[in-house]
């Protein structure tokens, strides 16, 4: 572990100088001892230091490409049950977007403030989720759910997404952690450690 | 950075301190929670952590720890802790709630791990450049034998303080008592503010404290006026707990259209007077005037305002000069041309529609006869404008309404930093030599260093090089007195304290910085003093109704890093002065409560259930310890995160109580208990806006300024957040569509903001500053308007800030300000940050 590098896969896009918007089949990369198959020749000069930074997420189908249209949202759980995400397409070129246009993105719809439910207040002029009904927070879709103006002193979660050549929108794991969780990946039985 | 997906929570046996936040006014309460990390966490069911918290939580619980809640740290003991800051939901300021500021309250803290990791720890000298450390013993001597000399070689002026009002009574009743008191100097100068000119002077004036009303006064006022105030971003749970829940109509008076002003219109059915900048003397005397026309002033409290007897028995000047009683007032207001609505339209661009909405929403009598309950709230937008006309133009609208002590009807400051301010002096008046019409009023501190009074300018939690007014005039001034002769060639005390003597006496200065983080003053400054920041010393403060709370202590300061006061107390006691052997901020807070040494606590007891005429006396506090055999510290401990709303009484059973709103029993601050009206407007006002407007035909914009919701003054803290670092890489510049288009700029362009007419007092001549910021294309602003955000470091709007001083009352009118704009070139921040609006307001109706 020691020499190991942990990132998440938008770290690694920018450490291995790609560009956003690149479609990598195969989702959050991984090198070694766990989990898919290697990507690509960024992949291999990384492979003596890069390791999945969520290896234990499920790798769940949440959409079809062709059922998805512009400004209209689809709600899935993610990456457990109760956790309530958005994936919308905006109509513009997003931080970690997939589909043809880069601007599919899907995000938590629980307020990274306190929590309000964030379902109805997508924003499709602007891309943006929001105002909040709580406390009226703004966040860009576009720009990795960082504060438009508001309350939240983190980004509103994001969720990995990976497009597959036959059209399916799989979820692959999720960068910042959902509100009310002590971890995203979440087990009551947790015991201190 | 890595977004963090998994937080620890604190277990039952986690240490538990209280705090009130290190940022704003609003004061919220928090809980910190510490425990090692090589211990074990706790566990997700309520009786597994020490919040009491069944994970997950639901919305609103107050008891989720967001990742910028928590950080590690390193003790003196060698070992790692995890600290978790949370905001405390059984505290009745924010009952949970935070804003992006306290919400990361634990990335601002020391970790060794983390991005404040460079901190100040050592006390440093400046040899040919470079900062080197040396020993506190050597810091202390140093500065004990130049300020030693400064006073007895040219007295006590030599010297000029440039200090904090915010952080603890603990340290500022030592740094007042000792720069204010003993060495005797009226060039004192609070944050960006070179001079000791009050901020609400006019106010006192009038008789009204600045910070009189209770939050729930939000909660019950019909409407609710923010006068340059933007409450949803600066003021944001005083907002979102005390304001919006009763959705009462807003009236924002702002030249930019802010979410509070869209609120205002968009929201709440209230209004937006989008006035030009430096025009609000006229938008409320217009007000006024019409209030007075429709005769829907609050009768019976004008008629106990002061008669012309009262007024006979004042004797300050300015009340001499300018207090009025009601009719004299009437007469005034009546008889100032700018004040009709026609006029008051075309000087400050709001329509008349929008200013009789405004007066009705402010003053028409309810249906039963009974007065509108009115709050009015103002922050920097009116005093840092042309200060006194317009602050007592805003008192003399409290009294016109009777906005004052009663629940609902206030008027309150809303805004800036906790008040930390504990006079161990009182600023010697007697001794400024700064003068209006031959009345003494406190010096402009800038000027007397660039007039070589100033041999010494020792600065305390301030970056003056990059903010006070006309920065660039004066960080040119310090730097070019510090190069007057060569620095210290060694380490060796004795030659840095004889190299430093021979500049004070060759016509130069030295420049002491103490500080947690370096920054531009303190990278200029000869000498270095690490100090101890929020959590690492017990202090007081209060907030924006006046609550005392006690900030605990829950980590070791980083490496030698000491409280100010300390520092204070080590050089005041190496030069003979007595008072200042405290062992702990204890003994410093019952000192600075002011009570006698031989103070009868029977006495006390009995006379402390009634209100102290001194609005924020906490001589209450200690009594109550006296009277439970306690600390005073012990005391402000068990009243925990809702503290005392001073001034703070006893009740029968010797125990500590507040007082929610002062002006209650319809007692104001004068001889005769009464309020005044003043009689200062556009008359007086209008010179001083014809002298910093731009030129608009030739070129020149306004350039306002203010604060983005999540950055924190000179981004101290926030320089060494992430989030915050993501969001705002650079200094922006408002810029509207319009004015965008015509010169060919997109949002995310660098922009160069130059003036060579920077409007200055001394004489009919001008200051050249600039600096440079990003474009943020917006129609938040209307076009010939820009705004910037204030204290970016190194892109300081300040630079370009007048070297004008308001010449009643000596505050700088920041807001004011006129530059020229060019486009620099193109760069990459539209890819890497939002430009997306920030006004956008829920519609309802």
């Amino acid at each position: 572990m020691a020499e190991l590098q942990t990132v998440d896969r938008r770290s690694f896009l920018k450490l291995s100088g790609l560009a956003t918007g690149i479609v990598l089949s195969g989702g959050a990369v991984i090198v070694g001892t766990v989990g898919r198959r290697p990507f690509g020749v960024a992949a291999a000069s990384q492979a003596a230091k890069v390791q999945l930074a969520y290896p234990d997420y499920p790798d769940v189908v949440v959409a079809k490409l062709a059922d998805i249209k512009a400004g209209e949202p689809v709600f899935f759980d993610y990456p457990q049950t109760g956790q309530k995400n958005m994936l919308v397409m905006i109509e513009r070129e997003a931080e970690e977007g997939i589909g043809p246009d880069s601007d599919i993105v899907a995000f938590s719809t629980a307020c990274a403030h306190m929590g309000s439910p964030l379902d109805n207040v997508y924003n499709h002029e602007y891309g943006m989720l929001g105002p909040c009904p709580l406390h009226f927070s703004t966040f860009d879709l576009a720009k990795s759910g960082m504060n438009v103006m508001g309350k939240a002193s983190d980004h509103l979660p994001q969720v990995a997404l990976t497009l597959d050549d036959n059209g399916d929108i799989r979820a692959t794991g999720m960068y910042g952690l959902i509100y009310g969780y002590p971890a995203n990946l979440f087990s009551k039985q947790e015991s201190g450690s | 950075m890595t977004p963090r997906e998994s937080i620890p929570l604190p277990p039952v046996d986690a240490e538990v301190k209280t705090m009130s936040c290190q940022y704003c006014i609003v004061g919220c309460g928090y809980k910190s929670y510490v425990w090692p990390t090589a211990g074990k966490n706790g566990t997700p069911d309520a009786a597994g952590n020490a919040l009491g918290a069944d994970y997950p939580t639901g919305p609103l619980s107050g008891q989720w720890i967001a990742p910028s809640m928590y950080t590690v740290i390193r003790r003196n003991d060698g070992r790692d802790y995890n600290v978790a800051i949370v905001p405390d939901r059984a505290c009745v300021v924010n009952k949970g709630n935070h804003s992006p500021r306290g919400g990361s309250n634990a990335q601002g803290i020391w970790s060794p791990y983390g991005p404040t990791h460079d901190r100040l720890m050592t006390p440093m000298v400046k040899v040919a450049g470079a900062q080197q450390p040396i020993s506190w013993d050597a810091a202390i001597e140093i500065m004990a034998a130049t300020i030693g000399h400064a006073k007895k070689t040219y007295g006590g002026p030599a010297m000029a303080v440039r200090f904090y009002a915010y952080q603890f009574y603990e340290n500022t009743y030592p740094i007042t008592k000792f720069y204010f008191g003993d060495i005797g100097t009226p060039n004192g100068a609070i944050h960006n503010r070179a001079s000791m000119g009050g901020e609400t002077t006019a106010l006192s004036d009038i008789g009204l404290e600045t910070w009189g009303t209770a939050y729930e006064d939000g909660l019950e006022a019909q409407t609710v006026v923010a006068w340059g105030a933007n409450l949803y971003e600066c003021q944001d749970v005083y907002f979102a707990e005390h304001i919006v829940p009763a959705a009462a109509p807003l009236v924002a008076v702002d030249p930019r259209r802010t979410f509070t002003a869209a609120y205002a219109e968009d929201t709440v059915a209230g209004v937006h007077l989008q006035l030009v900048p430096g025009t609000d003397v006229v938008l409320a005397g217009a007000i006024a005037r019409h209030i007075l026309d429709k005769g829907w002033e609050d009768k019976d409290f004008v008629a106990n305002t002061a008669t012309t007897e009262d007024l006979a028995q004042e004797d300050a000047w300015r009340r001499k000069k300018w207090a009025a009683t009601f009719d004299d007032y009437k007469t005034y207001i009546e008889g100032i041309d700018a004040y009709t609505l026609e006029n008051a339209a075309r000087i400050t661009g709001v329509p008349t529609e929008k200013i009789q909405r405004a007066a009705e929403l402010i003053a028409k009598p309810n249906d039963d006869g009974t007065p509108r309950k009115t709050l009015i709230t103002f922050e920097k937008g009116a005093t840092w404008g042309i200060n006194y006309e317009t602050i007592g133009s805003l008192g003399n609208l409290a009294l016109l309404t009777g906005s004052a002590g009663q629940p609902g009807r206030g008027i309150t400051r809303a805004g800036g930093h906790q008040e930390g301010y504990a006079g161990g002096a009182d600023y010697p008046l007697d001794l400024a030599t700064d003068t209006y019409e031959g009345n003494t009023i406190p010096n402009y501190i800038d000027q007397h260093m660039a007039d070589g009074e100033v041999k010494i300018y020792h600065v305390i939690g301030a970056n003056p090089l990059g903010m006070t007014n006309s920065a660039q005039w004066s960080r040119e001034t310090i730097l070019g007195k510090q190069a007057a002769t060569p620095g210290p060639q060694t380490l060796d005390t004795d030659e840095i304290i004889a190299n430093f003597i021979g500049r004070i006496d060759n016509d130069g200065m030295l420049l002491f910085a103490q500080d947690i983080f370096p920054n531009l003053t303190t990278r200029s400054a000869d000498l270095v003093l690490p100090a101890a920041g929020w959590g690492e010393m017990p202090g007081n403060r209060w907030n924006g109704e006046r609550r005392l709370r006690l900030s605990d202590r829950f980590m070791d300061p980083p490496g030698e890093a000491k409280p100010d006061w300390w520092v204070i107390a080590q050089v005041a006691q190496k030069m003979g002065f007595s008072g200042y052997d405290w062992k702990d901020e204890n003994e410093i807070f019952v000192a600075a409560a002011g009570l006698p040494s031989d103070y009868d606590v029977t006495a006390l007891r009995k006379q402390l259930q009634d209100e102290s005429a001194n609005h924020t006396s906490h001589e209450a506090v200690v009594i109550a310890a006296a009277l439970q055999n306690k600390t005073a510290f012990d005391v402000m401990r068990e009243l925990g995160t809702d503290g005392v709303q001073l001034p703070a009484r006893l009740d029968a059973d010797g125990k500590v109580i507040g007082t929610p709103r002062i002006h209650g029993s319809g007692k104001f601050d004068s001889k005769s208990g009464k309020a005044m009206f003043l009689n200062v407007g556009w008359d007086t006002a209008e010179a001083i806006w014809e002298r910093l407007k731009p030129d608009i035909a030739a070129g020149e914009f306004w350039l306002t300024n203010g604060r983005i919701e999540e950055i924190w003054q000179t981004m101290y803290t926030d320089l060494r957040k992430p989030e915050v670092m993501q969001r705002w890489p650079s200094n922006i510049v408002e810029i509207n569509p319009d004015d965008a288009k015509t010169l060919e700029i997109v949002s995310g362009d660098l922009i160069s903001l130059t003036s060579d007419r920077i409007a200055r007092n001394k004489d009919d001549g001008f200051d050249t500053g600039s600096l440079t910021a990003a474009a943020y294309v917006s129609d938040i602003v209307p076009p010939g308007v820009l705004w910037t955000n204030f204290a970016y470091p190194d892109q300081w709007c300040n630079n370009v800030a007048p070297r004008f001083m308001h010449p009643v009352n000596p505050v700088t009118p920041f807001k004011l300000t006129r530059t020229k704009l060019t486009k620099v070139g193109p760069t990459d921040l539209a890819e890497r940050i939002s430009f997306l609006p920030r006004n956008i307001a829920p519609k309802t109706g």
